[in-house]
């Protein structure tokens, strides 16, 4: 049999058709190649397995509920699905009472440190964290895909459907917002 | 001279590479400042570990709430407002 070697860009286009037009086969497959990111970017917010895996599920679950309003000519799937899957975990977050827990990843890296600078240092990250959450959405996607991620630039900007010197320029102005964030949070 | 875009972006790649922040901001003194302020927050931002992923088994459940259309609510840490809807 003929087997076309299609590129993955254009693969994924065919199948957001595909689930445009309600293939439940087709979404699900997009469920699998974006699953794990998801849940990741879900986690990073919200820090907690199974909330994680409540709120990745629901994600999914609008966003096939809202594929015929999805623009296949605007971002790509993964941008407008992180987009969902922040709005969901913020909203979660804000109806959580407090959100006093560190994350578990942020805690111990099984280096041994002076105990005053390990809690200094996780209160650093943990307010740089919340910080990450008020950026808008191309900042916010950029920071966690390079950092939190660990994504080189092309696989950031194939991503986010921008070039790498889009990518680049985002990655400055959204230090440079997080930067003014702890600033004014520090007057304050 | 390169703009403080690449410079930041130079750096950033330099120290993920295990090079120290003072060498990467000897070759752009000219946004030192600037520099180290945004490679100090960026040092803030850690990486999730690789082992922070999906259960198997939720990945398979929700994969056949997909496919089938179901309602997925049981056991749901959710309140009941934010749970999943239908799949149809």
């Amino acid at each position: 049999m003929l087997k076309l070697d299609i590129p993955p860009v254009t693969e994924e286009r065919m199948l957001v058709h595909r689930a445009i037009a309600r293939d439940s086969e087709a979404f699900a497959e997009l469920y699998d190649r974006h699953v794990v990111r998801v849940y990741r970017h879900i986690y990073y917010i919200i820090n907690d397995q199974k909330e994680a895996e409540d709120l990745t599920a629901q994600t999914f679950l609008q966003a096939w509920e809202a594929i015929g309003r999805f623009q296949p000519r605007g971002a790509p799937f993964a941008s407008w699905l992180l987009r969902i899957a922040h709005n969901l975990a913020v909203s979660h977050l804000r109806a959580r009472k407090g959100d006093a827990q560190l994350h578990e990843s942020l805690v111990d890296d099984g280096l041994p440190r002076n105990p005053e600078a390990v809690v200094e240092r996780q209160a650093e990250e943990e307010r740089v964290r919340r910080a990450v959450l008020r950026l808008g959405d191309d900042q916010r996607q950029v920071i966690i895909l390079r950092f939190v991620e660990e994504l080189d630039y092309k696989e950031v900007a194939e991503i986010l459907g921008k070039s790498v010197a889009a990518v680049r320029v985002i990655q400055h102005r959204a230090l440079c917002a997080l930067r003014k964030i702890m600033k004014v949070e520090e007057v304050a | 001279m390169p703009r403080i875009v690449e410079a930041l972006a130079d750096c950033l790649e330099a120290m993920r590479q295990g090079e120290d922040m003072e060498i990467c901001l000897v070759m752009y003194p000219q946004y030192r400042t600037e520099l180290t302020a945004l490679l100090q927050i960026a040092s803030l931002l850690r990486p999730l570990p690789p082992e922070i992923a999906p259960s198997f088994a939720f990945k398979e459940r929700t994969k056949v709430q997909i496919l089938e259309g179901r309602r997925g609510q049981e056991g749901s840490s959710l309140a009941p407002d934010q749970r999943p809807g239908k799949f149809r």
